[in-house]
This record gives C-alpha cells, sequence and structure tokens, in this order.
C-alpha cells in the first residue's frame, strides 16, 4: 500500500502464550516527526531495545536506515509482546516499509528471530512451539535463523526457510536467491546406561515400578538412606517405551519454550526425566515468573517422570501445589497480564526417609528421632497428595549378600517388553495415549469381574479405606491385569493393587 | 450361677496365671469392660482404704460381680487373650512380680500383668510400659536398652510405639532383651499392659477365625515363614525372596490374610494375629 507516508508493510510474527500461539500482525509505516522508530502493542524491554539492535545491523548490512520516523504497531495491541523473536520480523518490517524488499513477498510469511549487530540472525528459545502456531495459524511460510531451521522443520505442513543474516533475508526476498531446503531434525532415542538388574534384591520394589511404568501410577518410595530408593525411581523412567513423534514434539515445545533445547539438538523421542533438589521454590515447580508464566519442572517432566528425591524435605505448601494438577495432567498458571497453560501429564515418583534421621524401620540402624519430630516430618505431606499417589511402597535395605552377590533380577529390557505389552493392550481397548491412572470410573467397571468387584468392596469396608481409594485401587488392578495379559479384571489383580495402598510407611 | 458367669469364669480359670483366683481376675475384666471404667482406679481407691488380705481380692471385692452384660464383654476379651496365649496375674498375686507391687508403690502399678511365654518373675530387673504413647525419653531409654543388648527390638522400626513411659522393675534385663525379640527365638512379652489384647479383642479377628485358627489363606511357604518366625515379624521383602511364589500372588495374598484378620502389618514387617496352634 503506498500513499503520503509510503508503504504500509505487513509481517506476520507468532506471540506464545505458554504453548498457545497468538497471531502478531507487525504493521510498519514511515511518518512524520524526528527520526527514530517508535514501537507500539505492549512490547516488552527485550523488543523495544530491538531499534537498536535492528537499525545498527541494517547499516552493517550495507542497507539503508531512513532518516525519517518509523512506527510500527503490535497487534492485538492488547496482547503483551515478548522477546527477541520479534527482531527478525520487525527488521523485515522496516525493510519493506522503506522499498528496500517487495512487499509483495511477505504474503504469507511469518518470520522469527534474534538479529545481531552484525546482521546475523540467531535462534530464540521457543522456535518449535512457534512453528506449531505459524502453522496452526495458517501461514504457508516461515523465516527462522538458519540454526533452528532444522527444529523448525520437525512441524509438518510449513515451508520453513532457515537463513543467516539480514542481507540473506533481503536477497531471498527480492528473489535474488533460492531458498534453502530445511531438513529436520534427526530423531533420537538415547541409549539409557541405567540397567533394572543393577537393583539388588527388592523384588516387591522392582513388580511396584513395573506397574508403575505399564500404567503411569504415581509411586511413593520411602526408606532409610541408601537402601536404593532414587537408584529404583531413575531405572522406572528407563522403562517407559519411546514417545510418539507428535508427543515427543510437544515435550521438545515445551522445553523450547524454557530455553532448554538447543536449536540444533535431535529431537528425543526418550520421555523426560526431570530431578528437581527439594529446596526448588514453587514457581520452579509448576511454573511461574513475571509476565507470561514459563513452565517449571512440572510441565518439563510432560509424558516423562517427575522424581522429588527427600520429598519430605520440601515445603509442604510447594508440594500441595501438585495436587491440581496431577488430578488433571495439566497446569493453568494466572498471572495479572495472562493466564498459561501447560500439560502435566507425568509419572510422580517421590521418595523419602521416614524420618528426620533417616532410620526409622532400618534393621541395622536404630533411629535417634524423637515421636513428635517423627508426627512433625511426615506432616509434611499431606493426606490429599498421598491419595493421589496410587503405588507406596517401603523400601528395606538390601542385606550384604545380596549386594556383594550377582545381579539376581531381570534386566529393564525384559520388564520394558512387558510394560510396552501392557501399554499397547491399553491402547487397543482404550486409544492410543491412554494410560490406567486416567481410566474413568464407567470404563473401568467395564472390565471387572463381579467377584473381584465384591472382593475390593468387602476390602474397602473391612479395611476402612476411602471411597477415592475404590477407582484407584481398580485402576492398580486394571494395569496389574494387562501386565498379566488378562482382559477381565479378578480378584487377585484387587487384592494385588490394595497392597500398594493398605500400609502406607508414611501416614501408616 | 448363670451360664454365661460360669462360661467367664471357665475362661478366666484358663487365661489367669498359677495363684491367681478365676472369680477376682473375672470381676475385675468385667468391671474394666464398662464404659470409662478402669481397674487401676480400683486399686487407688483401695489403696486409700484398708490394706488387709491380698491386694487382688480388694480390688475384686470393689470390682463387684459380674453382670450379665460386663460378663459377656470380659469373656470375649479372655477369650481372646487365651487364643493368643496370654496369661494373666493380678497385683499382689504370686505370680505378680513382689518388686513392682511392693517396692514401688509410687510407680502407679497396674492391676493385672499379661504377659505371653515366660512369667516375669521376681528378680530386679527392667520393663517399660505404656507402649502406645511413648514419650521420648522413654523412647530414648527404649533405643538404649536395644543397642545395649545387642538386640533387634520388633519395633527398633519404631521404637517409640514399641515402649514407655516410665521403668518399672518387673523382670530380668535378660527376660526384656528375650522379650524384645533376641534372635534365637524364646517367648516374648505381649506387653505389660492390657492394650494388646485388648486391641486383639477388639478387631474381632479372633472370633472371626473361631476355633479353625489354622486354617489359612496363605501360600504354605508363606504361612510356615511366619509360623517360624512367630510371634517375630517377616519383613516383606524376605517373605518375597524366600516364599517362591510371584510377587503379586504373594501381596495379593497378604491382602487376602489382612482383610480376614490372619495377619496384621506392622511396621518392621508382617506377622500372625493369632499364635500358631503349635506355639509354645
Amino acid at each position: 500500500m503506498s500513499g503520503a507516508h509510503g508503504v504500509l508493510a505487513l509481517v506476520h510474527a507468532v506471540a506464545l502464550v505458554g504453548l498457545t500461539p497468538h497471531r502478531v500482525r507487525i504493521e510498519c509505516s514511515r511518518a512524520t516527526g524526528l527520526p527514530g522508530m517508535r514501537l507500539v502493542g505492549l512490547p516488552d524491554t527485550a523488543v523495544r531495545e530491538a531499534e537498536d539492535r535492528i537499525r545498527t545491523a541494517i547499516q552493517r548490512s550495507g542497507l539503508h536506515w531512513p532518516q525519517e520516523r518509523i512506527v510500527i504497531n503490535l497487534a492485538p495491541a492488547d496482547l503483551p509482546k515478548v522477546g527477541t523473536g520479534f527482531d527478525l520480523p520487525l527488521a523485515i518490517g522496516v525493510l519493506a516499509a522503506t522499498e528496500q524488499i517487495p512487499s509483495a513477498s511477505l504474503a504469507g510469511l511469518c518470520a522469527c528471530g534474534e538479529i545481531g549487530l552484525d546482521g546475523s540472525i540467531r535462534p530464540v528459545p521457543g522456535t518449535l512451539p512457534t512453528a506449531v502456531g505459524a502453522r496452526d495459524l495458517g501461514t504457508g511460510r516461515l523465516l527462522v535463523a538458519d540454526a533452528a531451521a532444522g527444529e523448525a522443520a520437525l512441524v509438518n505442513g510449513l515451508e520453513v526457510i532457515g537463513v543467516r543474516d539480514l542481507t540473506e533475508v533481503v536477497e531471498l526476498l527480492r528473489g535474488d536467491r533460492a531458498a534453502r531446503q530445511s531438513v529436520p531434525a534427526p530423531t533420537e532415542i538415547p541409549a539409557s546406561t541405567l540397567d533394572l538388574r543393577d537393583v539388588r534384591g527388592q523384588p516387591v520394589a522392582r513388580r511396584t515400578v513395573e506397574i508403575a511404568a505399564a500404567g503411569g501410577h504415581h509411586l511413593l518410595l520411602v526408606g532409610p538412606p541408601g537402601c536404593g530408593k532414587t537408584m529404583l525411581a531413575r531405572r522406572l523412567h528407563a522403562l517407559l517405551p519411546p514417545l510418539e513423534l507428535d508427543q515427543a514434539l510437544e515435550v521438545a515445545a515445551i522445553h523450547s519454550i524454557a530455553g532448554e533445547r538447543a536449536p540444533d539438538a535431535p529431537l528425543s523421542l526418550a520421555p523426560p526425566l526431570r530431578e528437581p533438589h527439594h529446596s526448588i521454590s514453587a514457581a520452579g515447580l509448576i511454573g511461574g515468573g513475571s509476565g507470561i508464566a514459563r513452565p517449571g519442572e512440572l510441565a518439563l517432566a510432560h509424558r516423562g517422570v517427575l522424581l522429588l528425591d527427600e520429598l519430605l524435605e520440601t515445603p509442604r505448601w510447594i508440594l500441595d501445589a501438585l495436587r491440581q494438577p496431577l488430578e488433571r495432567g495439566e497446569i493453568t498458571i494466572t498471572r495479572a497480564r495472562s493466564r498459561v497453560r501447560y500439560p502435566s501429564q507425568v509419572l510422580f515418583v517421590a521418595a523419602t526417609n521416614p524420618c528426620p534421621c533417616g532410620h526409622l524401620g532400618d534393621p541395622r540402624r536404630c533411629c535417634t528421632c524423637r515421636p513428635d519430630r517423627i508426627e512433625r516430618y511426615r506432616a509434611r505431606l499431606s493426606g490429599p497428595l498421598l491419595d493421589r499417589i496410587d503405588l507406596h511402597i517401603e523400601v528395606q535395605p538390601v542385606d550384604q549378600r545380596q549386594l556383594a552377590g550377582s545381579a539376581d533380577g531381570e534386566s529393564t529390557a525384559a520388564v520394558a517388553a512387558r510394560v510396552l505389552a501392557a501399554r499397547h493392550r491399553g491402547a487397543d481397548r482404550w486409544g492410543a495415549g491412554i494410560l490406567a491412572r486416567d481410566l474413568q470410573d464407567r470404563q473401568l467397571r467395564a472390565t471387572c469381574s463381579e467377584r473381584a468387584m465384591s472382593t475390593l468392596v468387602r476390602a474397602i469396608d473391612g479395611l476402612a479405606l476411602s471411597a477415592r481409594a475404590f477407582d484407584r485401587t481398580l485402576r492398580v488392578a486394571r494395569t496389574i491385569a494387562d501386565l498379566e495379559a488378562v482382559e477381565v479384571i479378578a480378584p487377585e489383580h484387587v487384592e494385588e493393587a490394595l497392597a500398594y495402598r493398605l500400609s502406607s510407611p508414611v501416614h501408616g | 450361677m448363670s451360664a454365661a458367669l460360669a462360661g467367664l469364669r471357665s475362661v478366666a480359670a484358663q487365661v489367669a496365671a498359677d495363684g491367681t483366683d478365676p472369680d477376682e481376675l473375672a470381676a475385675i475384666v468385667a468391671f474394666s469392660a464398662q464404659p470409662r471404667s478402669h481397674p487401676d482406679a480400683l486399686r487407688r481407691r483401695d489403696r486409700d482404704g484398708h490394706r488387709s488380705g491380698p491386694a487382688a481380692t480388694r480390688v475384686a471385692a470393689l470390682a463387684g460381680p459380674p453382670t450379665a452384660t460386663t460378663g459377656a464383654v470380659a469373656q470375649r476379651l479372655l477369650g481372646a487373650w487365651r487364643d493368643d496365649g496370654v496369661r494373666v496375674t493380678l497385683i499382689g498375686d504370686p505370680a505378680y512380680p513382689r518388686c513392682l507391687a511392693e517396692g514401688w508403690p509410687e510407680l502407679d502399678p497396674p492391676v493385672w500383668l499379661a504377659w505371653r511365654g515366660q512369667a516375669p518373675g521376681h528378680a530386679p530387673g527392667v520393663a517399660i510400659v505404656g507402649a502406645r504413647r511413648a514419650t521420648s525419653y522413654g523412647s530414648g531409654i527404649a533405643a538404649w536398652l536395644a543397642e545395649a543388648g545387642d538386640v533387634r527390638a520388633p519395633g527398633s522400626a519404631a521404637p517409640h510405639r514399641l515402649l514407655a513411659e516410665g521403668a518399672a522393675p518387673c523382670c530380668s534385663p535378660a527376660q526384656l532383651l528375650e522379650a524384645l525379640g533376641a534372635p534365637g527365638g524364646g517367648p516374648a512379652l505381649l506387653d505389660v499392659t492390657a492394650s494388646a489384647a485388648d486391641e486383639v479383642a477388639r478387631s474381632g479377628a479372633t472370633e472371626r477365625a473361631g476355633a479353625a485358627s489354622a486354617a489359612t489363606t496363605l501360600p504354605p511357604a508363606v504361612h510356615a515363614a511366619l509360623v517360624r518366625a512367630w510371634p517375630r515379624p517377616v519383613r516383606l521383602e524376605d517373605l518375597a525372596s524366600s516364599a517362591q511364589v510371584p510377587v503379586g500372588g504373594l501381596l495379593a495374598a497378604l491382602t487376602r490374610a489382612r482383610v480376614n484378620g490372619e495377619v496384621a502389618e506392622a511396621a518392621d514387617g508382617i506377622r500372625l494375629r493369632r499364635a500358631p496352634p503349635d506355639a509354645g
């Protein structure tokens, strides 16, 4: 569009609010007034600082910086614009407004990248979800830093163009140069060096870990220091099957937003394992921060394992923040200017000592804790959170003979094969990606025998268990039946499932 | 005498230690079956009153004869004790430790002592009472005793649950250490109060089991391991290692047995709720 003030250039960009993409129209026009650039439309500091980067980069790239006023509107104006990824579309807008590149070349174009003072284009965090967003918003082409092109090219249905510097961008949009074909980053399944065979003894704990992996059930391991809780928890992660491609993209997108993913890294199909330190803050765990909330460890563990070691060293109010997301499989963080939703379908594994000194229940060491200290220590784990954990297991120290002896258990590969087979049975019955922990009451009862149901009713009544325990026990029983390749839940499946709930080592 | 009270006397006779009058035992247990009645209140009343005659007789007189209602409750309680192999003596009776009854009256000795296995005896010794409401001091004493004797207490997992509000001379250190679960087996002291047996009775497990206490829903190897360990608990991991059954099946069987009242789970393992028929 031409007029008294020259061309009104229009470039598209994507603003992410959490994982949710929003189309941003970058309208750029020359205007009367003192030379300079005026940005409107809720830019944050990083976006406002783009003026200096863009001007210097344009000048150092041998292009013309206009000696007049440039007004840029980021629409919708009430949506916060965050990050340096807006540098590239802003620069393209300025160049188009000053007619250094044809406006027609911007049709269907979306751009994302940070510009250096030398004109180089650099990748920014969140390139992958930006690419997903660009595709979902109907953009045909995405211009990104060459280093991030492989990551963006993982998204099907979108033409990804990698560029190295501003000169290349101009040549490309003028039609002086052909776009390079972007090759999607390779996928990989990192081999785990952790083997369940390394765990000596612990037959009950091994069985529990297998059930947790097969059904995605949350797990609480309680035991004295050095008995193998953390070892078991890490090996549980190795039992999980690889992610499907769309699941891996979803996980990578969250990691990309958090800046934890190198743009040139291959796409990992391994489920994530997050092990935050027990001194973690609430914002670190569930996400937060000023402006648009960033994902926390919970979201970063999406479709993987969130391992909280030394659980009871974490303050209770922080742990309680997990209650809702563990139930719903997503976390919604509301701030004054934004409301962000991150998925959080995690397998929550918690490990803790039974008391402050750690030796309560240790047959070889004497506990030195006063009873009131033990009570206070255990009270850090609230009943409602404990209720959401399906499998409670007390891990005892292994005796010296077992430690010195040869490995006596199955390997990770053998157990993982059973886990995968059980998950396939569930997927055939309920649909892909649905785990036993996510099943509804109606679905559970449909595959439960009458005898199993009456066994459960009798046990719930005789052992004074809560109504919530009813469904959760059935879900674990469903997983056990799937592990045994049995279609209908039998009484012994229910009884075994009850065993993991009956004697909570923490609240028992 | 009604049939109910005759039955009560018969059960009391099976539980009473040598030298303890079953009628007195029945009267005191029946008194304690009333709501908010504790026989120690009778003893305190007796201490403030006349002092002639055996203490147990005086306390039993204060308790009064059992009624049909209290008699029925007492009979159930005494039956549970009998099934668990518990013996009971009353204060001042021959089996009641003299040093506890007479030597330290300020210790407020209990009206009855219940035990399983070897009787407490009269030699100077140490026992700790009030297991379920232990103070940190009591827990410390328990831990110290356990360490000094190089033994594992059946609650070393939770010594605070096991023992103690105060120390009372009741049995020899050897007996105490034995009671705490010294390796090599031997009799174990159930408790120096009646609360543990009370708990068994309240659970109704004994009633459900009836006389057929040998019947079990556990796999034979598991049941045998629990019988061998009786009255000590067996760690779940040890059962799983030695039971020769899949872990899942073992857990299911233990749950079934727990629902049926056959086994109980403690902090330090699993044990049979009742003495096996061939236990000493």
